[in-house]
């Protein structure tokens, strides 16, 4: 009787995850009934993207000059007009169309989406007119991430007085964020790096551009005798610009190999820090990958669905997912009959368990999902058929524990196997990847965990004596 | 055990011939790549009205003349439809205007709602890119592991056959794609990587037993 009870309380176990994995948990709000479980992410591969086009700017700019030939942004109010000349100059000129121009900037363009880590994207260019196809997933930092895609990422070092350019993008080696703690909060930093040539000129600019104090003794002012220090500046110093806009004027203290400049003031409020960290980035990512050579501008971008997203073909795979399980099950009831049947309910709770798993664990669920369902089905068919094939009918309790724990032994070596990709894969960059290794991760875990717990205790139940 | 070997033996030497033939097709004619992949003509139509993408897809293929088409919806209110194709040509671009014009009884303005755009051909390694640095660190680490359960069975059939079956499985993967035109898409990448689990998944398998 008690051991009736066992079995049925196992079935009813699986009976409810099933239910709960494959319909989900409804309850009453108002007037409708809404699923408390959290809704199955999608993956890029069957939602959407967000596809851009950039095209090379064909803007015409104009450009006036004084008698002197220097650019002015216009003429002054009263002044005599006939001393500015007006030209009209393309934003990008013929002779930079080039394809090496062109490969240049896709590889820019590349540069910035990985140093900006961003994981999923597709890049072309056409290599007739430099068009760059832009695919990215449709999240709410792409519309800035292409942003940051358009921008010159000019870097330039010049003399504050006499515009003299100093450095520029070619003496930059890499660019990184830096934070360190402070009793006033969390100060982010952008460092930059310099190459060799790049280390020569900021070692020497350092020296050149150093702070001078000078200390003169004043004479007394009181009757009470006090020395008055007095520091005079000089004003020789240095402007840093980014994208040909000036990002700050400085003097330095002391000789330097590498650049650290203080974004913003240090903060203990997190959204402070993160809008800091976030300007950072974005110079970081600029400097690390050069300057563009051609100025582009957005043609188009707009989310487009993907051909898979109502497509037929997501039923006929999902279905033959399904067709895969029912033929695996179908086996396993025939050839080991009522031993057979124990084990193919846990088999179906452990497909609504790890339903349950994804959906709380915000596992995407893409295309690339069917590489870890298939090989789950196949491991937990095997898994099964192992304990199932040396046990018999006539066996008592403790014979099968003898015979399942050995049965466990032959197939650990398989579910270690499994769960090595399944952790190197997790920790990808690229989400797809990454929810193929959450997936085997669960999955494996779960067939362990279902196949110890539940498919062991019925078929000892089971036994006769 | 003489007829199996020259079965294993004839197995080699046509699956050797089939990677032969496959290399030969892509130095040749290179993959024939999905429409999505390759080099194609995208046409955004920005539309003020909902639509269903079978009618428009139905009004392109009736224009365009060719099943090689792919409609796909913009964005979420669904007013944004993008028709990418081998070749849309100036006449076809205008003709599907006035088609969804009268259709759907609104004004599409050539200049200003819809965009056409040349998308070049995806590079195939770079679709495969992202997938080969968790593959080589995971082949790796389960050669190792398979030296060290193993190593009683020699170092020949814990690295080499394993190594061996996974070059050979997955260059015959390749080269049947290549020879039968299957169009090259995401799908192709996901079987690879199905597959190089399964061979290294079924060499365990096999190890495991012999080790018992």
């Amino acid at each position: 009787m008690e051991k009736k009870l066992k079995i049925a309380l196992i079935i009813l176990i699986m009976v409810l995850v099933t239910v709960v994995g494959f319909g989900g948990i409804y309850i009453k709000k108002l007037v409708s009934y809404n699923n408390i479980l959290p809704d199955y992410e999608l993956g890029l591969s069957l939602k959407g993207s967000r596809i851009t086009i950039l095209k090379v700017g064909d803007h015409i700019h104009e450009v006036i000059r004084d008698s002197e030939g220097n650019i002015v942004e216009k003429i002054p109010e009263g002044a005599d007009e006939n001393s500015y000349t007006k030209e009209q100059v393309p934003e990008n000129s013929e002779e930079s169309k080039t394809k090496e121009n062109y490969k240049k900037a896709e590889k820019i363009i590349r540069g910035r989406l990985k140093t900006s880590k961003i994981a999923n994207y597709d890049v072309r260019l056409n290599e007739e007119n430099g068009n760059i196809y832009v695919e990215l997933a449709d999240t709410d930092n792409t519309d800035t991430t292409i942003s940051h895609l358009l921008a010159s990422g000019k870097f330039e070092i010049v003399d504050t007085n006499d515009k003299t350019v100093l450095m520029t993008n070619d003496d930059v080696e890499s660019a990184h964020v830096l934070y360190s703690s402070t009793e006033t909060g969390v100060n982010v930093y952008l460092n930059i790096k310099f190459n060799k040539e790049g280390k020569k000129k900021i070692k020497q600019i350092s020296k050149d551009y150093i702070k001078v104090e000078e200390e003169n003794k004043e004479e007394e002012t009181t009757e009470e005798t006090t020395d008055e220090t007095k520091k005079d500046s000089t004003e020789k110093t240095v402007t840093m610009k980014i994208n040909d806009e000036e990002f700050l004027s400085t003097h330095f203290d002391e000789e330097i190999s590498e650049l650290n400049i203080s974004m913003g003031t240090a903060s203990t409020e997190s959204d402070t820090i993160n809008e800091n960290i976030e300007q950072a980035q974005y110079y970081a990512t600029l400097l690390s990958n050069g300057e563009m050579p051609l100025e582009y501008e957005v043609q188009a971008s707009d989310y487009i669905q993907s051909i898979y997203a109502y497509n037929i073909f997501q039923y006929i795979m999902l279905g033959i997912i399904g067709l895969i399980i029912l033929i695996t099950i179908v086996y396993i009831i025939i050839r080991y009959k009522k031993l057979g049947l124990l084990s193919a309910i846990v088999y179906i709770g452990s497909i609504s368990l790890l339903l349950i798993i994804i959906r709380y664990t915000k596992t995407e669920i893409g295309l690339e999902a069917i590489i870890p369902s298939i090989i789950l089905i196949l491991i937990n068919t095997y898994v099964n058929c192992k304990i199932l094939r040396n046990l018999d009918k006539d066996d008592s309790k403790e014979d099968r524990k003898a015979k399942i724990y050995k049965s466990c032994l032959k197939v650990i070596d398989l579910l270690i196997i499994t769960l090595i990709p399944s952790v190197i894969f997790t920790y990808s960059t690229s989400s797809a990847i990454s929810s193929i290794g959450t997936l085997l991760f669960w999955g494996v875990i779960v067939i362990a965990l279902m196949n110890v717990l539940f498919t062991r205790k019925l078929l000892i139940e089971e036994a006769k004596k | 055990m003489k007829n199996i070997n020259n079965i294993m033996k004839i197995m080699i030497v046509i699956v050797a011939l089939i990677i032969l033939a496959g290399i030969i097709m892509i130095c040749v004619k290179g993959y024939n790549y999905d429409l999505l992949y390759s080099k194609s003509v995208r046409m955004n139509i920005y539309l003020t009205k909902e639509f269903k993408v079978n009618e428009i897809e139905e009004i392109a293929n009736e224009i365009v003349g060719t099943n090689k088409l792919k409609v796909q919806q913009g964005n979420t209110f669904g007013t944004v439809v993008s028709i990418v194709s081998k070749e849309i040509t100036e006449e076809q671009q205008n003709n599907i205007i006035q088609k969804l014009n009268e259709k759907y009884e609104i004004e599409i303005n050539k200049d200003e709602d819809v965009i056409v755009a040349q998308i070049p051909q995806v590079n195939i390694w770079e679709m495969i890119t992202k997938y080969i640095s968790p593959l080589v660190i995971t082949t790796i680490v389960i050669l190792v592991y398979f030296v060290i359960r193993y190593r009683k069975q020699g170092i020949i059939k814990c690295i080499g056959i394993p190594v061996l079956t996974l070059i050979g499985i997955i260059a015959l993967y390749v080269s049947i794609i290549a020879l039968t035109r299957i169009p090259v898409n995401e799908l192709f990448i996901i079987f690879l990587v199905l597959i190089y689990f399964l061979t290294l998944i079924c060499n365990a398998v096999k190890l495991n037993k012999q080790e018992i």
